[in-house]
């Protein structure tokens, strides 16, 4: 929520991400450097710095690339969610620090243009084990350029929260990319069995976590509803919603959030304004629904967020008949009042 | 997400799933092992039974290098001569090539003008290099170069050319 | 790929970033408020994050800039489009 742009909305939480997401990657630096030295004393400073900020980044990617499944799987990973975006953009800057030097120590010293020297250097297509692994590099450097040159909100804003995910959702051609470059790049010339088994676990690690959350995911999209005469749809027994919880149902071609909360009854549209976070997963806090992603919070009569802030999504009619609710599945335009439905009556 | 980017995330994971593990694998079966120089040009590769003779074997030659050396004869007293770099640990430099030169061969970055290209030496490859005719005449060192980096990585002084034209094994 | 295609890519994109360069200075102090009230008041800090992706993205903030564009656009989902009503939303017209 915010009345006006700043470069980062710093609160202490942001903070303190920021401070150990330094430390580490300052630590991993130090540490592979300083073994890198020791262990291949004749690996010159350029070569070592272009190994950390490349494997930096690259276990950076897997570290982003898991906290989405496993926020989905289990809720206790969302403190990790809260700040990803810092994330991305501090692996997009030890990407951009690893191609950087390896276009300076690789590509510089000749007559050619480095970068052309990059994209036309090496040119045997057909060979896996020669295959020109750099320009597969530069593609995934430029989608983490665009990603991180979008991660503020005024380009969420501007862009509107599914442009901007479709934008976001290229990490994974990126993340194809990247594993590409490795596996035909580094992995042909450094033959330990050790790197490709930790790059074999990071893959199957990311692999396996995406398919079980999707799994997980598609199984509320898949279930349908029987509407009655009246348009109305039969959702659930009011005893199946925890108190200041929601169920989460497809109504209308998307989900909708069905809050339980002092005897009353609200149903909006389960899709946070702010990023698309999904609000029937987050709770009733202070008498409005929170979104669990970043805390944008919306009252459930009205789907409005509180003065000032100006966010709204759709509410629907709902009802409450022997113990069941019941919700209509035309959406009325965001911030409409609804009547809540009264448990009892 | 909606429901539109939710299928289509939960496609490009599955096209994932499949396309990259077995590019993983293709890409791992198909790694050739270390490239390593075997070869040296005809021109000026000694044939090896022709120089049969050992006259000075030294392991701490190369300072911090662990690198064996051996100087070989072709006959007693020699008519040619040729030097054996045995790397006991890989060496990390890519094109490195090896060079003798006349006298101490001083310290600078590339090999003085007259030195003279014997060879290229390559991991922990052996390399059996010819050393030019001065070498009976005139003390003489070893020096590596690589290419890659544009420096002298190291320098090794063989013996006097007195104890290598006399022939004498030590 | 031919250097001579490496060539023309590499200057395509640098013309294209420099002119998103261009555009971006005046964008950043003018463009973003009128395209979004809520860049009216924004830190000097915020006016320089923005400037790369400006770069990357400059024809679409000058379309919208030169329309004269006031408001940040409202998200396509399909609770807002059926929200807008059947005259609002091309997809339920299409259906009749």
């Amino acid at each position: 929520m915010s009345l006006k742009y700043q470069a980062v909305m710093w609160n202490r939480q942001k903070k303190i991400y920021d401070s150990v997401l330094i430390a580490g990657v300052v630590l991993y630096l130090g540490l592979f450097s300083g073994l890198g030295a020791i262990f291949h004393p004749n690996a010159t400073a350029e070569t070592l710095l272009i190994r950390g900020f490349g494997t930096a980044a690259l276990l950076l990617l897997h570290i982003i690339l898991s906290i989405g499944p496993l926020c989905r799987l289990n809720p206790r990973f969302l403190p990790l969610l809260y700040n990803r975006r810092h994330l991305g953009v501090t692996m997009f800057i030890l990407a951009l620090a690893h191609g950087g030097f390896s276009i300076v120590q690789f590509h510089a010293l000749g007559d050619v243009n480095p970068l052309v020297s990059v994209l036309a250097g090496e040119t045997r297509y057909t060979s896996l084990s020669d295959f020109p692994f750099q320009p597969l590099g530069l593609a995934a450097l430029l989608i983490l350029f665009l990603m991180a040159a979008t991660s503020h909100d005024f380009w969420l804003t501007n862009l509107t929260p599914p442009v901007w995910k479709a934008l976001h959702m290229l990490v994974y051609v990126a993340y194809g990319l990247i594993v590409l470059h490795v596996v035909l790049g580094a992995l042909q010339a450094e033959t330990s069995p050790v790197l490709a088994a930790l790059l074999g676990v990071g893959l199957a690690w990311v692999l396996i976590l995406h398919l079980l959350a999707a799994r997980k995911e598609k199984l509320p999209d898949e279930k349908t509803y029987p509407a009655a005469a009246d348009g109305y749809v039969n959702v659930c027994a009011v005893s199946e919603i925890p108190e200041k919880c929601a169920h989460v149902a497809l109504i209308g071609g998307e989900r909708v959030a069905i809050f339980k909360y002092d005897g009353k009854i609200s149903a909006i549209s389960n899709v946070c304004q702010h990023q698309n976070g999904p609000l029937g997963e987050g709770r009733i806090i202070d008498g409005l629904v929170t979104c669990p992603w970043h805390g944008f919070q919306y009252r459930p009569q009205d789907g409005a967020s509180p003065e000032p802030f100006k966010e709204k999504v759709p509410t629907f009619n709902v009802k409450v008949i022997g113990g069941r609710v019941w919700v209509h599945p035309q959406p009325n335009p965001p911030g409409t009042a609804v009547e809540p439905a009264r448990i009892g009556e | 997400m909606i429901r539109p980017l939710r299928r289509r995330h939960r496609r490009i994971i599955s096209v994932l799933a499949v396309l990259l593990p077995l590019a993983f694998i293709a890409g791992i079966a198909s790694r050739k092992s270390i490239p390593a120089m075997a070869e040296i040009p005809p021109a000026i590769r000694p044939a090896a039974p022709e120089f049969t003779h050992l006259i000075f074997e030294q392991n701490d030659l190369w300072g911090q290098f662990d690198i064996t050396t051996r100087v070989y004869a072709d006959t007693l007293p020699p008519s040619r001569l040729a030097v054996e770099l045995h790397p006991q640990r890989y060496l990390e430099y890519p094109d490195l090539l090896v060079y003798w030169s006349a006298g101490a061969a001083g310290a600078a970055k590339i090999p003085p003008q007259e030195a003279f290209l014997i060879g290229v030496l390559s991991g922990r490859e052996k390399g059996l290099f010819l050393l030019p005719a001065p070498a009976l005449e005139t003390d003489g060192s070893v020096i590596l170069y690589s290419l890659a980096q544009q420096q002298r990585i190291a320098t090794a002084a063989l013996p006097s050319h007195s104890i290598l034209s006399g022939g004498n094994p030590r | 790929m031919p250097v001579m295609l490496a060539d023309i890519l590499i200057l395509l994109a640098a013309i294209y970033l420099c002119i998103g360069l261009l555009f971006a200075i005046p964008f950043a102090f003018f463009g973003a408020g009128q395209i979004d009230p809520t860049a009216r008041k924004a830190t000097a800090g915020f006016k320089l994050i923005i400037i790369p992706g400006t770069m990357a993205l400059w024809p679409l903030l000058a379309f919208r800039w030169l329309k004269g564009v006031a408001e940040p656009p409202e998200e396509k989902n399909p609770h807002r489009l059926a929200a807008r009503g059947p005259e609002n939303n091309p997809a339920r017209e299409g259906k009749g």
